[in-house]
């Protein structure tokens, strides 16, 4: 695996993952502030376990999966859900990355599985982290709830274990979300919540106007991405804890 | 002369992530030809069932309420809804949601109820209430 990038060292940076995942929040959320905040592109990840695979966007090639960037924010998205066998070399790798870079802190945007979601208007948002004083600092600056019981899997969980065996600041912005339809509503609620933890104002009101418009783009990648993670054991995210200590 | 090469964790990997991909991939793909040759979108759906009921899920975004053809014959569930036309319909297909779902047969279509909430339709259910015999606890 491997992680090509021409950005700067620079302490006080923020890195924002957003893999697909449940409801695409975290794909939704980091795409907007990639168009939102003029975000430019500043490197790639690569793998052997990446399918052969590149995107086209406006008759230009991409990579599948890319690292955006500035001054103040970086940020990871991928076109394609993680195959289940990089889940763990792309979370290493990103920790790895972000010492050499120098950034401080890793916000994992995404879907916490609510099978009420229907009856929910303005989805909570909730807050899981690598280390106490983080986690209460991320509760008091976004306002959203500290996480008390429940699973993290995947990719989350995996930048959660390294965050806590590296010292580095990990947390989760994680806002009620259907399980496998893409939730423009659930992502706009994660970006308010960024929004006040990085002290800058984001109007979501241009994505929740055309919610309509990128759930029906985001269709074939929420299929793919459902069948993904039933391979990630996601389900038990709608799990309790069985051990009690 | 072979050629020997230990196989390294990884192949196995690569090889397991082949194969479910390549299963994956022959879904996806039936539903891509049949969205083209229908000319129509499939929304994502979900079942569900309870004890009591099943409950279906689609999401189909920019649909009118009332423009929703919903039909529940014995053992099926189709859905024709024709979908709003300021939205960019996907490579050429009409802008049209259709779904035919095979359901469990022990339910009861005629008190189905439905309700369309910010671009999701639920479909709720009862199931007939199954003969059998009651077992006494000793």
């Amino acid at each position: 695996m491997s992680i090509a990038d021409q950005l700067q060292d620079g302490s006080g940076r923020i890195l924002l993952e957003g893999f697909p995942d449940v409801g695409l929040v975290g794909v939704i959320a980091v795409s907007y502030l990639v168009d939102k905040l003029q975000l430019k592109q500043v490197g790639y990840i690569d793998s052997d376990l990446l399918p052969s695979a590149v995107a086209v966007h406006d008759s230009q090639v991409r990579e599948i999966v890319r690292i955006y960037g500035n001054d103040e924010l970086v940020t990871v998205v991928s076109e394609i859900p993680l195959p289940a066998s990089l889940v763990r070399p792309v979370a290493q790798s990103l920790l790895a990355w972000c010492a050499v870079k120098k950034i401080d802190s890793v916000i994992s945007l995404g879907g916490l599985p609510e099978p009420n979601r229907l009856d929910i208007e303005s989805p909570k948002v909730f807050v899981v982290a690598s280390e106490k004083n983080f986690g209460e600092q991320m509760v008091n600056k976004t306002g959203a709830q500290s996480l008390k019981d429940g699973f993290i899997t995947s990719v989350k969980a995996e930048l959660l274990r390294e965050g806590v065996r590296r010292n580095h600041n990990i947390a989760l912005l994680l806002a009620q979300a259907h399980y496998n339809y893409p939730d423009p509503g659930a992502a706009a609620q994660v970006v308010l919540s960024l929004s006040k933890l990085i002290g800058r104002e984001i109007d979501v009101k241009p994505l929740l106007e055309s919610a309509e418009e990128v759930k029906i783009q985001l269709r074939d990648l929420m299929r793919r991405t459902s069948e993904s993670m039933h391979r990630t054991q996601k389900g038990r995210e709608m799990e309790a804890p069985s051990l009690y200590v | 002369m072979s050629i020997w090469r230990k196989r390294s964790i990884f192949d196995w990997l690569r090889e397991i992530d082949r194969e479910m991909e390549h299963e994956a991939d022959a879904v996806f793909r039936h539903i891509k030809e049949a969205e083209v040759l229908s000319g129509c979108m499939i929304p994502l759906y979900d079942v569900t069932e309870t004890d009591s009921e099943i409950i279906v899920t689609i999401d189909m975004p920019g649909v009118e309420k009332e423009g929703i053809e919903l039909k529940w014959e014995e053992g099926s569930l189709t859905l024709d809804a024709p979908c709003r036309a300021l939205l960019p319909s996907a490579r050429g297909l009409q802008r049209r949601y259709r779904l035919t779902l095979g359901l469990p047969e022990n339910v009861n279509g005629e008190n189905a109820t439905a309700r369309y909430r910010n671009g999701v339709l639920e479909v709720r259910a009862s199931k007939r209430a199954g003969g059998g015999k009651r077992l006494m606890i000793q």
